[in-house]
């Protein structure tokens, strides 16, 4: 899985970097039947020069997540206990082996990491420049198993309607609208959320 | 009268129903990330703390949550997890938790406050509400700058009407009873091992915060068969011992909670590994081979290969002299190393005489199986002596040239000059004996100097410089000049 996960990113990155500005999910395998309730929130990876990029984002969209509604979304400190008692640390993507034992011990459905790979705020005066680039990986809890790669890169200019009206202003802004995009998208693509 | 009869009326009307009461609440300080990924915020803290009971919310005290991160020794906020909330329930009487993070924060006159609240209900670790609020000076601005905020205090009640806008008013207290065991650690020993070794699994559990104070029946599984843990003299403590199958492989270990409710709780806690292949190395030395011997003269490249590569855990070199005794020794841990190199010289630096040695390379791997390699060098860092003898005739000067040493010769040359410097003579070879027949006249005293140089197959330099060759052969010892070529001489 290490092997190809680079080429994996690389691959969802050339055909999205120039395609429209929607999450876009790769599906590596399906998702388990009637299983996709549970969920919990792996650190995110930061490979942007933001400061703490990866828990922001990491932190939003779980946030996000939970207030959707849809999903039971676990504890992050629970994931951290794990992370400390398996020695894995919070900046490298658990191997399959790691994800399972995870998956095992959270009673979790899905895995989900992070990837921040672009990441900024810049005040220009008169407005604010805002970008951000991520991937986030979706794991089988119970296998550790690679199913969905989502790819989302947005400006904040880009939700600009008219004037300055609609401009996302700040990079949590952002992180919070691309994350509700991305949780929405995931429904559209056939993740079913609780039943209860 | 009748007004206020009616506000009786409707307040009677819209009380909770009996299932929905007033929670309590434990507000824990604000992570603040722009300090860093354990940073807090206290002034934004307490504001919110000041909203939240301006809402009406019950909220313990900020000193008990104060004494209780410290009691519990919690370093690091928003991050509590499920154990550490039931411990909120207990400890505080709390029925939910709510935590923060501050995501961007700035004063000013372009103030921003961007943060979360996560509202988890503390009987069961569930997260009820969630709300996210980012505002900025630029999201404020109103087209004639009319009550535009400039600082952060201005911004407040835009954010903290947004972010308690749906803050639940009860919630119904969860009446689950399900069972869950909180692992504190899991300790594998060995997580590398050999086939029909044993293997040992120690568990820690937090303290059950279950109030019936039913205690379940834990067991491990592994290879399709269950291993009872059993308590351990240390408190919350379980361990057990199986032995591994003999099959290689990885096997999963699972940890299973049975309840005498019959309630069932399992999951995956770790693995190890069956290995029954040794690593299997080999040896290769990068000397010069002569009859199928390897011999080297000033360093030795050794180079250590995997028969079947695997993760190595440590490794280790030695030589041993003709009598046994270990010269050098040098190991490490971890995968072996690209090559090594051995300059003749034992572990203290000493040189070590020539002749013959043994180098042994040993490697382990995880399951401590181990695979050795020996191959034996001729050390040989001697110069090639060489032996000239004189013999006269009436007209010539014949000089013999041997060797004594066992290694070939790569090369030889033999340059004969007069007293005036003319060149008499050169003579070359690749073998030894050998003469050089020199003429000359016998009855003349005039010097012949000769220069000889060698080199042995190992790169062992000779070089001898006789003034007279004629005191040879007078039985006169001549003065010589024997060194090891350091700079570039001249060859042929």
């Amino acid at each position: 899985m290490n092997k190809t996960f680079p080429l994996l990113c690389l691959a969802l990155f050339l055909f999205t970097a120039c395609g429209k500005q929607v999450p876009m999910v790769q599906k590596l395998a399906p998702l388990p039947e009637q299983a996709t309730c549970t969920i919990a929130i792996l650190p995110f990876l930061n490979e942007s020069s933001y400061p703490q990029g990866g828990d922001i984002v990491g932190r939003i969209f779980l946030s996000e997540l939970a207030a959707s509604g849809h999903f039971k979304v676990l504890q992050e400190g629970d994931v951290q206990t794990i992370y400390k008692q398996l020695l894995i640390y919070p900046n490298r993507l658990p191997i399959r082996k790691q994800l399972k034992m995870i998956g095992g011990r959270l009673n979790a459905d899905l895995l989900v990491s992070g990837i921040v790979q672009k990441m900024y705020q810049r005040d220009k005066g008169n407005f604010v420049d805002t970008e951000l680039t991520f991937i986030l990986p979706l794991y089988n809890a119970g296998t550790g198993e690679l199913l969905w790669l989502t790819y989302h890169r947005r400006l904040g200019a880009e939700y600009q309607q008219f004037m300055h009206i609609g401009r996302i202003k700040t990079i949590t802004a952002l992180a919070r609208r691309m994350s509700q995009e991305i949780i929405t998208d995931w429904l559209n693509q056939g993740m079913l959320p609780c039943t209860e | 009268m009748l007004s206020l009869l009616s506000v009786m009326l409707m307040t009677c009307i819209f009380l909770p129903s009996g299932g929905l009461q007033a929670q309590t609440i434990a507000f824990f300080p604000l992570l603040d990330l722009t300090v860093d990924n354990n940073g807090i915020n206290n002034p934004i803290s307490e504001r919110v703390r000041q909203e939240l009971i301006k809402s009406r919310k019950d909220l313990v005290p900020a000193a008990d949550i104060m004494r209780f991160l410290v009691r519990n020794r919690i370093r690091s906020l928003a991050s509590l997890n499920s154990y550490q909330i039931s411990l909120v329930q207990k400890e505080l009487g709390a029925d939910q938790v709510l935590q923060g993070i501050i995501y961007q924060v700035a004063g000013g006159e372009h103030p921003i406050l961007c943060l979360s609240l996560q509202l988890t209900q503390s009987s069961d670790s569930k997260i009820i509400w969630s709300q996210t609020v980012n505002i900025s000076y630029a999201d404020q601005t109103s087209l004639l700058g009319i009550n535009d905020p400039h600082s952060l205090e201005q911004l407040y009640p835009a954010v903290f009407t947004e972010l308690l806008a749906e803050f639940p008013e009860a919630e119904a207290t969860a009446s689950t009873t399900g069972r869950s065991l909180n692992v504190d650690s899991v300790y594998i020993h060995p997580k590398y091992l050999r086939p029909g070794e044993k293997l040992f699994c120690t568990i820690k559990t937090h303290k059950s915060a279950d109030e019936e104070g039913e205690e379940p029946q834990l067991f491990i599984e592994s290879a399709g068969k269950q291993y009872p843990l059993s308590p351990t003299e240390e408190s919350n403590s379980f361990e057990t011992s199986w032995t591994a199958v003999q099959e290689a492989g990885s096997y999963p270990v699972r940890l299973i909670a049975r309840w005498p409710s019959g309630a069932t709780q399992d999951g995956a806690i770790g693995s190890y590994s069956v290995d029954d292949k040794e690593p299997g190395v080999r040896i290769i030395l990068l000397g010069k081979e002569i009859d199928g011997r390897v011999h080297f003269n000033n360093k030795l490249v050794i180079i250590p290969k995997l028969i079947n590569p695997e993760p190595i855990s440590h490794w280790e070199i030695s030589v041993t002299d003709e009598d046994d005794e270990i010269i050098v020794l040098q190991s490490n841990v971890g995968h072996i190393p690209r090559n090594l190199t051995w300059r003749g010289q034992t572990s203290q630096g000493a040189s070590s005489p020539p002749g013959e040695y043994f180098i042994t390379f040993k490697v382990w791997d995880r399951a401590e199986r181990e695979s050795t390699a020996l191959a034996a060098v001729q050390y040989m860092p001697e110069q090639p002596e060489i032996i000239v003898e004189i013999r006269r005739d009436e007209e010539q000067l014949l000089v013999d040239l041997d060797t004594i040493s066992d290694t070939p010769l790569s090369f030889w040359w033999a340059k004969f000059f007069t007293e005036d410097g003319k060149l008499l003579k050169l003579a070359q070879g690749t073998e030894l004996p050998s003469s050089v027949e020199l003429d000359i006249d016998s009855d003349s005293r005039q010097k012949v100097e000769c220069i000889l140089s060698a080199r042995d197959v190992l790169g062992n330099q000779y070089k001898k410089d006789i003034n007279d060759l004629f005191k040879i052969t007078e039985g006169e010892l001549e003065e010589v000049e024997t060194s090891i070529e350091t700079e570039w001489v001249e060859e042929f």
